[in-house]
C-alpha cells in the first residue's frame, strides 16, 4: 500500500508539468522552434551549407508553392493509392496466411525457412526486379510495398495467435465451444492488439516501399518528385515533399488509431491479464 | 453404484507414461448431490483426479463413470471451474456469463436475464457492465462462479478456485458458493489445500497422500446445513472436525 502511494507521488511530481495536455503541446512547440532556430543559425554562421540543407524559410515557401501548385496533388494521389492498396493487401494476406500457418503446424514447419529467406532479402534491392516484372506503373510499387507489409502483419498476427491464453481456450472448450467458436470468440479478439501494432508499422513500411519504388522508376508519384528535385539539388522541395509524406503517414495512422480505439477499448490498462 | 449424477472411479491408475504413477488403483464413489472436498499436498494428484473426471486425462488402468457414462471433455452435464478464472478481458461481466450460456446452447433471448440473475446471486448486480480489468480478484472469481452455475450443470468440479484470495474474501466466496449450491444441491467435487475451507463446504473431506499414495483417509463432516462460513469459524464442532482432518492430512504426508 505504502509503496504504491510513494511511487504515485514521485511520478506525479516528476512529470507534473508535462502531464498537463496544454503544457505538453506548448513544450513540443518550443522544441520545434528551437530546432528551426538552430537550423537557421547553423546556416548563417556557416556550420551547415545552405545549398545542402536549405533553410526553414525556403522550406516553408517551397511547401506553400507545392500545396498551391498543380504538381503535388496528382502525384500525391498516385502514392496514396499505392500505399492504401498495398496496406489492404498486406493486412488481408498477412492475416489469412497467419491463420492458415497457425492452424497447420506441418505446413508452417515446411514453409517457415522460405518465408524467412524471402523476408531477409533487402527489398530495396529487389526494386528494379519488381519494375521489370510488374512494369513501370503502380503495380510494381504496390508489389514492393506489399512484400514489406505482408511479413509485418504475418509475424505480428502469428505471434499473437501463438500465445493465446491456454486457460481461455480450455474454459471455452469445457463450456462446449467448437473450433470455429474458439477462433471467433478467443483467438481472433486475443490477437487484435498485436494485429494493430503490426498495422501501424505496416503503414510506415508500405509508404517507404511505394516511395522507393517510385524513386527507382516511375511516371508519377511523390518518389518521382523526390528523385527529380534531388537531382536538381532543390533541397527545399525535397524537404517539403518529405513533410507531405510525414503528414500522409500521420493521417493514416490517425485513422487506424480511431478504429483501434473502438475495437480495443478493453485492452487499455489490461495488458497483463490477472487471475 | 452411483449412476444419475454420481461419480464412480474403480481401480484408476494415471501415470502420464512415467514409471511412477500419479496415483494407482484409486477407488472413489461420490453420490449424486454430495459435496465432496479433496485435500492433499501440492503435487499429490488432485488436479489430475479432477481432470480424470472431466475427461481431460486418459486412464492407464481402471474404469471411470461420471453420471453413468465414461468421462469426456466438454460434456454438457459437467461444469469445471479452473483455478484461474479465465474471464475474457474483452467482454463485460454480463457478457462473459452470456458467452458461457451461448456455448452451452441456451437460446439467445434467455441469456441476458439468466446471466443477470446469477450475477445478482453472487452480489455483482451492480457490476454487470464492467470489464474484468476493473474487477478485484474476488469479484473475478465470483463472476466465474456465476458463469458456472448459470449454465446449470448437474456435476460441478472446482479446482482450488479460492486459493489466491485473502482469508476474508475467501469466507465471502465460500458463502456465495454454499448459497448457489443450496438452491438445488448438485454434485460438487471441490479441490483445496485449505482444510478449513474443505470442512466449511463439504459433506466429506477426502485426503490424498503425497508421493502417489492416492486416497488415504476420509473425514465425514456432519455439520448441519445451511452453513455460514463466518459463523462456523467460531463453532467448536467445526474445530473438532478441522483437527481430525488435519491429523489425517499429516498422516497422509508421512509425518
Ligand atoms: N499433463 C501432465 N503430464 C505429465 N505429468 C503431469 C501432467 N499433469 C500433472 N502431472 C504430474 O502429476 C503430478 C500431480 O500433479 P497435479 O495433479 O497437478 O497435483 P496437484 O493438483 O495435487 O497439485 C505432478 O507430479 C505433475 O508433475
Ligand atoms: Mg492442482
Amino acid at each position: 500500500m505504502t509503496v504504491t502511494t510513494l511511487t504515485k507521488v514521485r511520478t506525479s511530481s516528476g512529470g507534473r508539468l508535462l502531464s498537463r495536455p496544454g503544457y505538453l503541446a506548448g513544450a513540443r512547440a518550443l522544441l520545434l522552434v528551437a530546432i528551426l532556430l538552430a537550423w537557421k543559425a547553423s546556416t548563417q554562421i556557416g556550420w551547415l551549407d545552405e545549398a545542402f540543407v536549405s533553410t526553414p524559410r525556403q522550406v516553408a515557401v517551397a511547401t506553400w508553392d507545392l500545396l498551391t501548385g498543380e504538381e503535388l496533388w496528382p502525384n500525391l494521389r498516385v502514392t496514396l493509392y499505392e500505399v492504401v492498396v498495398a496496406f489492404g493487401l498486406s493486412a488481408v494476406l498477412g492475416v489469412a496466411a497467419a491463420i492458415v500457418l497457425d492452424r497447420n503446424r506441418s505446413l508452417n514447419a515446411l514453409v517457415a525457412p522460405f518465408f524467412t529467406a524471402i523476408n531477409s532479402m533487402p527489398r530495396i534491392a529487389l526494386g528494379p526486379l519488381f519494375i521489370l516484372w510488374f512494369g513501370i506503373g503502380a503495380t510494381s510499387k504496390v508489389a514492393l510495398a506489399t512484400s514489406l507489409g505482408f511479413f509485418i502483419v504475418l509475424v505480428a498476427v502469428m505471434g499473437g495467435l501463438k500465445n493465446v491464453d491456454r486457460d481461455m481456450l480450455l474454459m471455452s472448450r469445457l463450456y462446449g465451444a467448437r473450433e470455429q467458436q474458439l477462433f471467433w470468440h478467443v483467438r481472433l479478439p486475443w490477437c487484435l492488439p498485436s494485429l494493430f501494432a503490426g498495422l501501424r508499422l505496416t503503414i510506415v513500411y508500405c509508404t517507404g516501399g511505394a516511395v522507393i519504388g517510385e524513386m527507382i522508376a516511375a511516371q508519377n508519384g511523390l518518389g518521382l518528385l523526390l528523385q527529380t528535385y534531388s537531382s536538381q539539388f532543390n533541397i527545399a522541395n525535397v524537404i517539403a515533399i518529405l513533410l507531405v509524406l510525414v503528414v500522409m503517414v500521420s493521417v493514416m495512422t490517425g485513422v487506424l488509431e480511431l478504429v483501434e480505439r473502438r475495437l480495443l477499448g478493453w485492452s487499455e490498462g489490461s495488458t497483463d491479464i490477472p487471475g | 453404484m452411483a449412476s444419475a449424477n454420481g461419480i464412480e472411479l474403480n481401480q484408476v491408475t494415471v501415470s502420464f507414461g512415467r514409471d511412477r504413477p500419479v496415483f494407482a488403483d484409486l477407488d472413489l464413489t461420490i453420490e449424486p448431490g454430495e459435496f465432496v472436498a479433496i485435500v492433499g499436498a501440492s503435487g499429490c494428484g488432485k488436479t489430475t483426479l479432477m481432470n480424470v473426471v472431466a475427461g481431460l486425462v486418459p486412464l492407464d488402468a481402471g474404469t471411470a463413470a461420471v453420471g453413468g457414462s465414461p468421462p469426456s471433455a466438454g460434456r454438457p452435464d459437467i461444469a469445471y471451474i479452473l483455478a484461474r478464472d479465465a474471464l475474457l478481458p474483452w467482454r463485460t461481466v454480463q457478457s462473459n456469463v452470456e458467452y458461457a450460456l451461448g456455448l452451452s446452447g441456451v437460446p439467445r433471448r434467455e441469456r441476458p436475464g439468466r446471466a443477470q440473475s446469477y450475477l445478482e446471486k453472487v452480489g455483482l448486480g451492480h457490476a454487470v457492465g464492467l470489464l474484468p480489468a476493473a474487477l478485484s480478484h474476488g469479484m473475478r472469481q465470483r463472476v466465474a462462479l456465476a458463469r458456472a452455475f448459470a449454465v446449470e450443470r448437474s456435476i460441478y468440479l472446482l479446482d482450488e478456485p479460492f486459493s489466491a484470495l485473502d482469508a476474508q474474501t475467501k469466507l465471502v466466496l465460500q458463502n456465495h458458493l454454499l448459497n448457489l449450491w443450496e438452491e438445488n444441491r448438485k454434485t460438487v467435487v471441490f479441490v483445496t489445500h485449505d482444510i478449513g475451507e474443505a470442512v466449511v463446504l463439504a459433506d466429506r473431506v477426502i485426503v490424498m497422500a503425497a508421493n502417489g499414495g492416492g486416497i488415504v483417509e476420509e473425514v465425514p463432516v456432519r455439520i448441519a446445513r445451511p452453513r455460514s462460513s463466518e459463523e462456523l469459524q467460531e463453532s467448536p464442532e467445526f474445530h473438532e472436525i478441522y483437527r481430525a482432518a488435519w491429523h489425517a492430512l499429516r498422516r497422509g504426508m508421512g509425518a
